[in-house]
């Protein structure tokens, strides 16, 4: 009953008070045109279109990952670490040997980020990895590839996101780096500032380090495990949706399914 | 010595915590509303978009205005809002091009900065709605900034643990302040009876949004519901109705045509009062469709074609922050209520008796009350426990993706539906789903892959009121942060904006009734 009331009223307001209402034209809407984003952005991701790795964003990405709070908990839990297997032996399992994994560990952060973070400025480089489907060579390759395809041939996923292509890139991404520029579709590199980073990281623990573990092989496995870090970051940006796949399986095997969705 | 050393560490480190907070500071008095450039038409947008142009011109295309708060919801400074209601009142001058003023609340990590990343979003979304809009009506977004951030982005670990702060704040702020600042933009924009007023939180800025614009929203429904209903007790034509309707038509006016929640980190129970206000009282609300309008004329048989939401609750299947870390962050404080005894259950007992009131005004019976857990109750703890659109029991639509030629999935639960015409899918069209009796109120497609999407009524639905709630598909938007993109203001347009006929919808009957 209230509603039919108010129906009337409706139908009173619409015709009485504000008859300009009715005669607003209606405006066809416009055809979106689509954004071009950065590598690896959500696709038309508005504010992803300047893909330039700025001054700003390489030195928050530097003190966030080698002086603030980020680096000092990254050192907190290697060194717990250290602490468990009691690497290296020279130094005891109390406090102060703990302190005194932290203290290496924090500056050798502090040394590979600034190393890095300067090499960095001086080629003017990209350092952050990309996805074998988000990498702009890739991409460029794909146009080809669909341009020169032919009845009968493999299809173009298959050609493109090849296992072993994808495992390679993961390697080839951590080795090189892309040229800093707005497309984000800079050239390739040599990673010289990423070199640089884990040379100079594992260098600088020589003052904390006992005298045994600056010899050239333990310094040169300071550098490949920081290496290795870099390898595991590629990695996961490679395979995090796989993982993360595989990992919700795990987690959500026992859960039912929801009733939404039943059809009618 | 040791003494002067551990002093002088301790001082250190006291300085370094400090100068990782973001101080408490308005960034906006200088330049309280700034002029934005139209996309341009050919080419890519620039962002970040550089203006300290004030908007000062009668006819200006977008406008973007700030009002700020302080930690404790007060105005930094009244003249920002002046400036802004003087903005929309510029805009509404011309009527044969009704601006849309769209109010945005930011969440946890952002503020009011220049260079901060929601306001550049924010600005490049003003650009691309007046895109949509065939450059024809002004835009005018309204940022309101609070001090969202608290530790400076140096500082990403101990960002995390500014949660409980930043929360309390968001709950505090909302106060005569800013629910009046709203008000008087609602009402300002609706002096031009073709504008619309849309609000839109996100994260925080939800639990903010929502805080700040309930009780003065339910109030004004229920001001415009009893001055409705006295005037149709009168005589038809008498100056006393008038009089009523007229009343009715403000109070209508001062609240927003829309509100949208996105991603948002409250607790359900936040939106839980105003979705019983609205259930028990059994509103409907279709503000865009005339009764026997060309529009509606044209739809399919079915009651659900002109129902629209007044609030609309979205999150993403993949917003990790509202669907872990808002549970987590809550189980402390939930503990805290447990042992208040401050929640009520299901079943007998001293807190017991706890029902859920369900209204669907598209069901054969349309009030019901869910009492039992096999009935799909649950006890008052989780929607404390949850963020209301996460929440299968609030929801009221789903999300379809269509993933092959006669196939949709469901973006909140995955399950697959089969469509047995495979030209609903191919043309994306509503009609031809809804001959399955699929209840779907809407489709759009993605601009860029052309995918499919339909939004659905939840079969078996509780929520049917105009308060939508419902879990989106990553496809739209992938995680808690990414909102700013073509795809999710498609969505938004596409679903809440339009007509089936592809026409900007036109506010015509804002009351519920």
């Amino acid at each position: 009953m209230r509603t039919l009331r108010s129906l009337i009223i409706l139908v009173l307001l619409l015709g009485g008070p504000f008859p300009d209402t009715m005669h607003t034209q209606a405006i066809p809407l416009s055809p979106p045109k689509i954004v071009q984003v950065c590598p690896g952005a959500f696709p038309t991701d508005l504010t992803q279109t300047d893909c330039r790795y700025t001054f700003r964003q390489r030195t928050l990405d530097f003190v966030t990952g080698s002086i603030t709070d980020e680096a000092g908990l990254g050192a907190v839990v290697y060194g717990l670490g250290a602490q468990i297997i009691q690497s290296p032996s020279e130094w005891k399992r109390t406090w102060y040997g703990y302190g005194q994994r932290v203290g290496v560990r924090y500056t050798q952060a502090a040394g590979k980020g600034s190393a890095q973070y300067i090499a960095g400025l001086i080629f003017d480089d990209d350092p952050r990895f990309l996805a074998y489907s988000n990498d702009p060579g890739v991409i460029r390759r794909r146009q080809k590839a669909v341009q020169g395809l032919a009845a009968g041939d493999r299809t173009l996923d298959q050609m493109t996101h090849d296992g072993w292509q994808r495992f390679g890139h993961v390697w080839y991404d951590v080795i090189t780096v892309r040229r800093s520029t707005r497309s984000g579709n800079g050239h390739r590199i040599p990673a010289f500032s990423r070199f640089a980073g884990e040379i100079a990281g594992a260098y600088a623990g020589y003052p904390w380090y006992p005298g045994p573990e600056n010899k050239l092989p333990q310094v040169g496995q300071r550098v490949a495990g920081a290496f290795g870090t870099a390898v595991l970051s590629s990695f996961w940006t490679e395979y995090h949706v796989e993982v993360t796949r595989v990992l919700g399986a795990i987690l959500h095997r026992n859960q039912p399914n929801g009733v939404a969705g039943d059809n009618p | 010595m040791k003494v002067a050393v551990r002093l002088l560490l301790f001082t250190t480190v006291l300085v370094l915590l400090q100068g990782c907070q973001v101080p408490l500071q308005p960034y906006r008095l200088q330049h309280p509303a700034i002029e934005i450039p139209p996309p341009p038409l050919n080419g890519p947008a620039v962002t970040p978009i550089k203006s300290n142009q004030d908007c000062v011109a009668a006819r200006i295309s977008i406008c973007l205005a700030f009002i700020e708060l302080d930690d404790m919801g007060e105005l930094w400074d009244k003249a920002e809002l002046d400036t802004a209601l003087r903005v929309i009142r510029r805009a509404n001058q011309d009527t044969s091009a009704p601006p849309v003023v769209l109010t945005f609340v930011h969440g946890w990590k952002n503020n009011a900065a220049p260079d901060n990343g929601n306001v550049a979003g924010f600005e490049v979304a003003l650009q691309d709605v007046y895109a949509r809009l065939q450059r024809r009506r002004p835009v005018i977004g309204i940022y309101i900034g609070w001090r969202g951030n608290l530790i400076r982005p140096s500082w990403p670990v101990a960002q995390q643990f500014s949660y409980y702060n930043r929360e309390a704040t968001a709950t505090r702020i909302p106060s005569a302040s800013l629910s009046s600042a709203l008000t008087e933009i609602a009402m300002r924009t609706h002096e031009n009876r073709g504008a619309l007023a849309i609000f839109i939180g996100h994260s925080f800025g939800g639990l903010l949004l929502e805080r700040a614009i309930s009780e003065m929203t339910a109030a004004e429904i229920a001001k415009a519901t009893i001055y409705t209903q006295e005037a149709a007790a009168l005589p038809l034509g008498s100056a006393e109705v008038a009089e009523k309707l007229r009343l009715a038509a403000a109070a209508t006016d001062a609240r927003a045509d829309l509100v949208i929640f996105i991603n948002p980190a409250g607790a359900a129970t936040e939106a839980k009062p105003m979705l019983d206000f609205l259930v028990t009282n059994s509103y409907r609300y279709q503000p865009f469709l005339a009764s026997g309008s060309p529009t509606q004329a044209a739809d399919p048989p079915g009651p659900n074609t002109a129902d629209r939401p007044l609030f609309v609750s979205l999150t993403s299947t993949a917003d990790l922050a509202t669907k872990v870390a808002v549970p987590i962050g809550h189980a402390l404080p939930s503990l805290r209520f447990r042992m208040a005894g401050s929640f009520r259950d299901l079943g007998s007992g001293a807190n017991g008796n706890y029902a859920i009131s369900c209204f669907d005004p598209h069901a054969p019976h349309p009030h019901w009350q869910l009492r039992t857990k096999q009935e799909g109750a649950v006890p008052q703890s989780s929607f404390y426990m949850n963020t209301a659109p996460h929440m299968q029991l609030l929801q009221s639509h789903v999300m379809l993706k269509a993933i092959g030629a006669t196939q949709m999935r469901v973006a909140s639960t995955g399950q697959k539906i089969t469509i047995r015409n495979p030209q609903a899918i191919a043309q994306c069209n509503r009609n031809l789903f809804n001959e399955q009796h699929l209840n779907i109120v809407s489709t759009f497609r993605l601009a860029d892959t052309q995918t499919c999407f339909a939004i659905q009524e939840r079969p078996n639905r509780c929520n049917g009121s105009p308060y939508w709630m419902m879990e989106i598909d990553p496809d739209v938007v992938p995680d808690h942060s990414t909102i700013f993109t073509q795809r999710f203001i498609d969505f938004l347009i596409d679903t809440f904006f339009t007509t089936p006929e592809g026409t900007p919808m036109q506010r015509v009957s804002p009351s519920l009734f």
